[in-house]
């Protein structure tokens, strides 16, 4: 409870309450009334024979009546007022921030943000009871942003949807929400107020339609004032890969970020899951904030897992966020590729793929390709049959097989592909563009090779085209029924390209047949909390449920695509999932790592304020949404009534005390 | 100006046709009147015989005795004279307190005993007490006096203020040292009022003392007393700051009631016969109740 007006309520004190008690120290003004006598009243009368102005105080209940009325008149002049949180009013929506940063426990808090989140939701809610309001929605926010009921003004659905928000620990998804409520004010009808409940630790949304029609309001959560707290020192990446000389090698990399203001010095521990004793330990000094944004600190470890492993990476101390301070990642063993080269003209391919580190390249014609069957391809690493990926030769080619391929020059019958030919008149081309971000060129350097006669491809909207030359695409990547397949327009043969001359071909089909293979093995993998991740299904299992003990109890949904994969996850918590039944996938992802091991949620400081991208707004660049604040309830009506009441109390009283 | 009402209505005067002044003692009257006296006298009651003296009135010789016993007896009979009344009004301002006021009431009753006295030929006098004798009327007989009688109290009016006992030293060389005294008044100064018993009970006296207090005054309530009053003395001006609630109303009434006790207990001390009158009680009433069991009146 505040006072409005202390000042004024304690001058008023000052003034009146001597006023009453010198009222009751000085002689009553009374009525004056003649008798034929005095004598019988002045020996009735105890107070007759005090002559003095003042009289000696005596408890009276009627001065301890006055002075509770006055009392409540002096509260009142003070205006003190209940605060509390504001009952949304219009249509309103309540956005609840429920990503890893709300896991944070402020200082001088017992509670983390989140539940002190809901508390002020459940007030508002409580306050809609009482207040007016068209109706109000609850949208809960993490990875993903969902409606947990439409407008509605009952507050018990309003209550259970608060309640129910549960702790995870994904990243904000801020932008979902915008272009969700941008999306529902777009749509017409009455404006939106959206109260956002959040330590506003993410970055703005980006501007869209309808978002000027959304009134947004801060409540923020976090420690009292700017800048308090203890700060957090988490883990914000951890990568593992064995190394292509020394399979038996790991290196791990591991970054940690600290949110203090000042320099905090960590201990970094590796540990292999459930096993007693840590791989390694390092002491980290990770820098504070400075001007570029949180501190950061990068480890680099290398260790000898020669077995497939569970890591786990733990930072201490961790700071007032728990969710980052531990990671873990599944090291799968490292697995030979078994690649075919079918057709004739690549020597220069096979030379590249055979100088892959842990590839095997096999040969084969044309005609045996066509003769072999699915069974053929299936791979089976104990038994080393199989392959894991075939290049094709230049040619026609009646089908591919039904495993990922790299091809130069060939086509085959595919829906929406054709390579046109260089036609009669072919002329050299050089690559003019090529896409720099796809695994499979990144970091090559194709503006000094020359196609001496290459096709150009015709491809499908989907297909990602990796080069173009002068006559169009030559070199496209595309998805064959969930198969990979990245197809050349010519060949690498001697008459058609000088690319086999420069480095960047070796490089070039290491990094096709990683990307194409998914080169298990060669990086530990994690999902990220609220991502979904993809697993191998065991041979018959497809199409199976597959439930997932950790954290939560997950369930996977029946395959997702033709090769026998099913999905993983989303979950909302970080943590080791177990595969149940584990027989169901293949061993290799039977166990799957979640992980926060994000900067931007790591950084827990609270914001002061919430920039929003509107283009109605003033400055159309951008504003601040405006500060919840809080709702004043001023009690001084009740106080004046409850003075009221108890000086007709005491007049009652005065009057029954009087009755003759 | 609407005249004033008359003490006394026909139907009163009627009433007390039948009643005469008492004395608790045979007193000896001033004049021949209608009262027997322990002198002897001439009158129709016998007293007495006695030996014939020479000088007797010889209508007096029992002529009879004189037969039997050849004696000269003479009957002696008892003489009637008449009984001095002196009707006695506290006329001090206190008295005009009460509705009726108490000196209306006393004026209506000492009418009435005025009337009753002059009718049965007793000598009567009027006296209004305040600071001393304040006006008198005295001494009436018979019946044709009784108009002035009339005047003189209805011209009585409340106010001032004065002792009753320094009053009754005034009164009492006034008044014959035998007779009757009717004292009215409200008696609030309870030893002033025995200062002035025992001044006017001196002598062959018979003294009545009738205490007047008002409705208002044994009942406050009837007076609209509430609230924080500051009370005013009209005698004597002195102002009482009250709170008037139940509690001190009840303390009141106690203190009234030991006030009307030390009255009664002063009249009783001294001999005087004592009455409560309240100045809304009907004059005939008590006249022919409360007076004629007291004994004033028979």
């Amino acid at each position: 409870m505040t006072f409005l007006a202390p000042m004024a309520g304690l001058l008023a004190a000052g003034l009146t309450l001597p006023v009453l008690g010198v009222l009751y120290v000085l002689k009553l003004r009374r009525q004056p009334a003649v008798v034929p006598a005095t004598l019988l009243w002045a020996q009735a009368v105890s107070d007759l024979e005090a002559n003095t102005p003042f009289q000696r105080f005596r408890s009276r209940w009627l001065f301890w009546l006055q002075l509770l009325a006055l009392g409540l008149l002096l509260l009142a002049v003070a205006r003190p007022a209940l605060e509390g949180e504001p009952a949304p009013e219009g249509l309103a929506v309540i956005v609840l921030d429920r990503s890893a940063s709300m896991n944070t426990v402020d200082p001088g808090f017992d509670e983390t943000r989140l539940e002190r989140a809901k508390a002020r939701a459940l007030a508002m809610v409580d306050g809609l009871a009482e207040g007016a309001g068209d109706g109000v929605a609850v949208v809960t926010f993490a990875e993903t942003a969902v409606f947990r009921t439409d407008f509605t003004r009952d507050a018990g659905r309003l209550r259970s949807a608060i309640e129910e928000a549960s702790p995870t620990d994904q990243r904000s998804g801020f932008d979902r929400v915008a272009g969700l409520l941008a999306g529902r004010a777009e749509g017409g009808g009455p404006a939106i107020t959206a109260v956002v409940l959040s330590d506003g630790a993410f970055d703005p949304p980006a501007s869209r339609p309808g978002m000027g029609r959304v009134d947004w309001r801060y409540a923020r959560i976090g420690p009292e004032g700017e800048g308090v707290g203890d700060g957090n020192v988490g883990i914000t990446g951890l990568s593992a890969r064995r190394s292509i000389e020394e399979p038996g090698r790991v290196e791990v990399l591991v970054t940690l970020a600290n949110t203090s203001a000042g320099a905090a010095r960590a201990r970094l521990s590796l540990s292999v899951a459930g096993v007693a004793g840590a791989l390694a330990t390092r002491g980290v000094d990770v820098p504070g904030v400075s001007e570029d944004g949180v501190g950061r600190a990068e480890v680099l470890l290398s260790l000898s897992l020669p077995r497939s492993v569970v890591l786990r990476a733990s930072v201490s101390p961790g700071g007032d966020l728990v969710s980052d301070d531990t990671a873990w990642l599944v090291l799968p063993e490292r697995r030979r590729l078994r690649v075919l080269l079918a057709g004739s003209g690549l020597a220069y391919a096979r030379a590249a793929a055979e100088a892959v580190p842990g590839v095997t390249a096999e040969a084969t014609t044309a005609e045996q390709l066509a003769a072999m069957g699915p069974a053929d391809f299936e791979r089976n690493v104990e038994a080393g049959t199989g392959f894991d990926a075939v290049i094709l030769a230049p040619g026609e080619w009646g089908g591919v097989p039904g495993v990922p391929t790299l091809s130069f020059g060939a086509s085959w019958p595919m829906e929406a592909l054709r390579l046109v030919g260089p036609g009669e008149s072919p002329r050299a081309s050089p690559v003019l563009d090529w896409d720099r971000r796809h695994p499979s060129l990144a970091n090559l350097e194709l503006g000094d090779l020359t196609l001496f006669a290459p096709g150009r491809w015709v491809a499908p909207a989907s297909a990602q085209v990796l080069a173009v030359g002068l006559d169009g695409p030559v070199i496209v990547a595309v998805d064959d029924g969930g198969v990979r397949r990245i197809a050349a327009s010519f060949g690498v043969g001697r008459a058609d390209t000088d690319w086999p001359l420069f480095v960047s071909f070796p490089a070039f089909v290491d990094n096709a047949l990683r990307w194409l293979t998914l080169d298990p093995g060669a990086a530990g993998r994690w999902v990220r909390a609220g991502a979904t991740g993809r697993v191998e299904l065991s041979p018959g299992e497809e199409g199976a449920v597959v439930s997932w003990e950790g954290p939560e109890r997950l369930e996977s949904p029946p395959a997702a695509d033709v090769r026998g994969g099913g999905l993983f996850g989303p979950a909302d918590r970080a943590g080791l999932y177990r595969a149940e039944p584990s027989e169901a996938v293949l061993a290799a992802d039977r166990v799957q790592a979640v992980n926060l091991c994000d900067a931007g949620e790591s950084d827990n400081r609270a914001r002061a304020e919430l920039r929003i991208e509107a283009p109605s707004t003033a400055g159309g660049a951008g504003a601040t949404a405006g500060s919840l604040g809080t709702d004043r309830r001023e009690l001084w009506p009740w106080l004046v009534a409850g003075a009221v009441l108890v000086l007709c109390a005491e007049w009652g009283f005065y009057g029954w005390r009087s009755r003759v | 100006m609407p005249e004033a009402e008359p003490l006394l209505t026909p139907e009163l005067t009627s009433r007390l046709a039948r009643l005469d002044l008492r004395s608790l003692r045979v007193l000896p009257g001033g004049m021949q009147g209608e009262r027997r006296s322990k002198q002897r006298g001439r009158s129709v009651e016998f007293a007495d015989f006695r030996p014939y003296a020479v000088g007797d009135d010889l209508r007096l010789i029992d002529w009879n005795l004189y037969a039997r016993l050849d004696r000269l007896v003479m009957r002696v009979f008892f003489e009637e004279q008449d009984l001095a009344a002196a009707i006695v009004l506290d006329v001090t301002a206190s008295m005009g307190y009460g509705s009726p006021t108490k000196l209306r009431f006393c004026q209506q009753l000492a009418a009435a005993l005025g009337h009753v006295a002059l009718s049965r030929m007793n000598r009567t006098g009027f006296f209004a007490l305040g600071d001393g004798v304040v006006r008198q009327l005295a001494w009436l007989r018979g019946k044709r006096p009784v108009a002035e009688a009339m005047k003189f109290l209805g011209s009585l009016e409340a106010e001032g203020a004065g002792d009753l006992g320094q009053a009754a030293r005034r009164l009492a060389p006034l008044t014959p040292g035998a007779g009757v005294v009717v004292l009215m008044g409200d008696f609030y100064d309870t030893e002033a009022l025995g200062r002035a018993l025992r001044v006017l009970s001196a002598g062959r006296r018979d003294v009545y003392a009738l205490q007047v207090l008002s409705p208002e005054e044994l009942d406050p309530e009837l007076a609209g007393l509430t609230g924080d009053l500051r009370l005013t003395d009209v005698e004597t001006g002195a102002e009482a700051p009250v709170t008037v609630s139940a509690a001190l109303l009840r303390r009141y009434r106690e203190r009234l009631e030991a006030f009307l006790g030390r009255s009664r207990e002063a009249c009783e001390r001294l001999g005087v016969r004592y009455a409560l009158l309240r100045s809304d009680a009907a004059v005939d009433e008590v006249v022919l109740g409360d007076l004629r069991r007291l004994g004033v009146v028979g």
